[in-house]
């Protein structure tokens, strides 16, 4: 009986009818999200629609003739995260647990087995991989990457030779109205996070405005409305600093801000520490140095045609030459480097440029190609078995019919 | 229609012959754990209270003005990139005094320095098209310092300084200074500016902070404004391409393919072969390598003094040790040759060593001894 009915649930679950309402799902979150990201920009439009467990999308009227108050509704969705996970459920039972495998279908199994790799790997990207730039002058040797979106709050102390600095993200202050970081090893003081901000910049206060943080040494953060391309977004927020020990010092405040031109230094036991609000910093395990970068444009007007970086790649013991441009990356010790900008966009024709690589740390970043073989092999399968079923089938007609 | 047998395996796996509830939940709890530790596995800390980690980098990344203002902090005037200097401009170079730390160039300030390390006390210097009359420079200056303007008279008598070489006006001035740019006033502090006319641009060299501390840093400040010069940037030094060993290759023999570590390897006979060898220095040392070769026939090793004693031949304009010895030959692991000897010669040059070294059976070595004598005679250095 119990058995029955677990059967029963399992094949509602990998039922093909639960595969059509997640497809059609899906299709409808990718049409109503490229809608919306004309205006709310792709980095919100992903982590709303594509990336979230649930949604409510405003349906609005467009069009002049019918006034928009007359026409709005809103209606809740699943997200792109839910519809995947049931989907990849739906697969998992309905196309490998409970196929019964035979010869006949040994192909769809494969196709299957090629699909379930192709979310994995969806999932995988989206939990465990990092992405970011790289932005170099000629000559200029760098062996970190900065993140597009993310912000983080770096502590460390100022001196020369190997710097430890201590990380806390910016996301963590989602939320909440402190954060509290305790003292640790090399660091003793307390710190205490407030008032963060999304979008911000940081004037001097004046008669005419009150500032949405603060005013400290006579400055304040303004908030502002969050811009559509995430990147432009500068936030800020309160740092109050608190020595572990009275003798050592005495407690401080300071705004951070993303846009700051150096970090806020204090003095506690005799050192001088630094705090830096900023994008967050990955190391590579080498470092690349721009020894030469070229831009050809369309012939009569400065439109790029084409550019490529040649870059030396240092890794501990050795050193190589490469040349890094769009649809030839450089991948090595699971970072890809893709060359996808260059700048200042305003230079004048003879100026210096700059070189922006786009740096992608993805576990799974070969893994749709081997999901497409699968896939591939289970296709070819099935239509040769398919052909040949209907050859055998022609051939015992046409030996009926003679 | 049978099922194949490798399906049957993978059907197995996949619990489709044994649809029992325990194996149904077992497998829907599993995927439900999985997900789950996949889902949470790059959340964030659940203490939240320390730091999300730490990472060691081998210098700081980011430009450090030690006691900066918020108006320097967020203010218009950002730090520039360093640039690699250009070997074909000069730069501008200076000796820093001792305690005096440097801080981020800007687009404004070509040398900024902090005087004694102090956040009040800063150094640097400007160029500025143009730059505006001495009369109006000094008026501002005096606004800046809070006192009155200097008389005609006063200017007419600033002392003449010396900045890059070249003769220059010295101007200073005590009270309160009120930086508006940092939105920072010091109370009882002095201001000393070097101004040069040059070309059609001014240079200023400007010191401000603390009276007490620029009295005391007097000397220094002084010693800093006559080190500041005009440099071609140091390019590295050119490459040293060692002198090259040349030869010329005794009649009979033949040159065998290239191996590692050796200028060149001869086919002396059936399985006699020579071979050059140039490394850099002494080569580690003759009594090292004499040592190794006669550890090579199963000989015993000899000292300073037999080394001393050791019979020498002339090559590449000098004396040569000479090693001979005969046994059974092993280098590098192989099987010991019984019946095989060597000659090898060693001459160190100013900074580099020659090693000659042939090796075989005795009988071929015997035969070979002269060639071998031609081969040395004919070696020279080529730079």
């Amino acid at each position: 009986m119990k058995s029955s009915i677990w059967l029963t649930i399992l094949k509602k679950i990998g039922s093909q009818k639960v595969a059509t309402v997640m497809m059609i799902l899906l299709l409808i979150l990718t049409y109503l999200g490229t809608l919306e990201q004309a205006e709310h920009g792709l980095y919100r439009v992903q982590q709303t629609y594509f990336e979230s467990w649930g949604l409510v999308h405003h349906f609005g009227s467009d069009w002049w003739f019918v006034p928009s108050e007359a026409f709005s509704f809103s209606i809740p969705l699943p997200g792109g995260m839910t519809c995947m996970i049931i989907f990849t459920i739906n697969l998992l039972v309905g196309g490998i647990l409970l196929l019964k495998l035979q010869k006949r279908n040994f192909g769809i199994f494969i196709i299957h087995v090629g699909i379930a790799l192709m979310m994995c790997a969806g999932l995988v990207k989206l939990k465990a991989s990092d992405e970011g730039y790289l932005q170099l002058w000629e000559s200029q040797e760098a062996s970190e990457y900065i993140s597009h979106h993310s912000w983080e709050v770096a502590v460390f102390e100022t001196g020369n030779g190997s710097v430890d600095e201590h990380l806390v993200l910016f996301d963590r202050m989602a939320g909440e109205s402190e954060l509290s970081i305790e003292p640790t090893t090399g660091l003793p003081f307390q710190l205490k996070l407030s008032g963060a901000l999304a979008n911000c910049r940081a004037l001097p206060v004046g008669p005419n405005w009150t500032p949405d943080s603060p005013a400290i040494d006579g400055w304040g953060l303004l908030e502002q409305e969050e811009i559509a391309e995430n990147e432009q977004n500068l936030p800020g927020l309160t740092i109050d600093m608190i020595p572990t020990r009275l003798e050592d010092g005495s407690r401080q405040q300071a705004l951070l801000w993303g846009g700051q031109n150096y970090p806020w230094t204090f003095t506690v036991a005799n050192k001088t520490f630094a705090v830096a609000l900023r994008k967050i910093r990955h190391s590579m395990p080498f470092s690349i140095r721009l020894d030469n970068f070229e831009k050809v444009d369309h012939p009569g007007i400065s439109m790029a045609k084409e550019y490529r970086s040649d870059v030396t790649q240092t890794a501990a013991a050795s050193q190589r030459k490469i040349r890094i441009e769009m649809n030839d990356p450089l991948r090595d010790q699971g970072l890809i480097l893709f060359q996808s900008s260059w700048g200042p966009s305003n230079a004048a024709p003879d100026a210096e440029l700059y070189s922006v690589f786009t740096v992608v740390r993805n576990p799974s970043d070969q893994w749709p190609l081997y999901s497409c073989i699968v896939i591939g092999i289970g296709m070819a399968i099935t239509f040769i078995q398919k052909f040949l079923a209907y050859s055998k089938k022609q051939a015992k007609r046409h030996k009926e019919i003679s | 229609m049978s099922s194949l047998p490798f399906t049957q395996v993978i059907s197995s796996a996949s619990c489709r012959l044994s649809f029992r509830p325990h194996r149904i939940s077992e497998f829907l709890c599993s995927c439900g754990v999985l997900i789950a530790i996949i889902l949470s596995g790059s959340g964030c800390s659940d203490d939240h209270t320390s730091y999300d980690g730490v990472r060691t980098i081998e210098k700081a990344v980011h430009p450090i003005l030690p006691g900066a203002t918020a108006s320097q902090r967020f203010g218009t005037d950002r730090p520039t990139r360093p640039v690699e200097p250009d070997p074909s401009v000069p730069t501008l170079a200076y000796d820093l005094p001792t305690g005096w730390i440097e801080a981020p160039l800007t687009a404004m300030r070509r040398v900024n320095v902090r005087i004694a390390g102090s956040p009040d006390a800063e150094c640097f210097l400007i160029v500025i098209p143009g730059g505006g009359t001495l009369r109006a420079n000094i008026d501002r200056w005096c606004a800046q310092m809070d006192q009155p303007n200097l008389t005609d008279e006063a200017l007419d008598n600033l002392p003449k300084a010396t900045l890059l070489e070249r003769e220059g006006v010295l101007f200073q001035i005590d009270g309160t200074f009120t930086d508006n740019f940092a939105s920072k006033t010091v109370p009882d502090a002095r201001m000393i500016v070097y101004s040069l006319p040059l070309g059609d641009t001014t240079l200023y060299l400007k010191a401000t902070g603390p009276r007490a501390l620029l009295m005391e840093q007097a000397e220094a400040l002084v010693a800093f404004a006559s080190s500041i010069r005009l440099e071609m940037p140091q390019s590295p030094p050119p490459e040293r391409t060692a002198p090259k060993v040349r030869w010329q290759v005794p009649q009979g023999w033949g040159v065998d393919s290239a191996r590692p570590m050796r200028e060149v390897t001869f086919i002396v006979g059936d399985e006699a072969r020579c071979w050059i060898t140039v490394l850099a220095g002494d080569g580690g040392g003759v009594l090292a390598n004499v040592n190794r070769w006669l550890k090579e026939l199963s000989l015993d090793p000899i000292d300073e003094q037999q080394l001393s004693e050791l019979p020498t031949e002339m090559m590449l304009d000098g004396k040569a040790i000479v090693v001979e010895g005969s046994g059974p030959y092993a280098s590098m692991g192989s099987t010991p040759r019984p019946g095989w000897s060597m000659i090898g010669l060693i001459r160190n040059l100013a900074d580099q060593a020659v090693f000659v070294k042939m090796v075989g059976p005795d009988t071929e070595l015997k035969e070979a001894r002269s060639k071998l004598k031609q081969l040395v005679l004919s070696l020279e250095v080529v730079q």
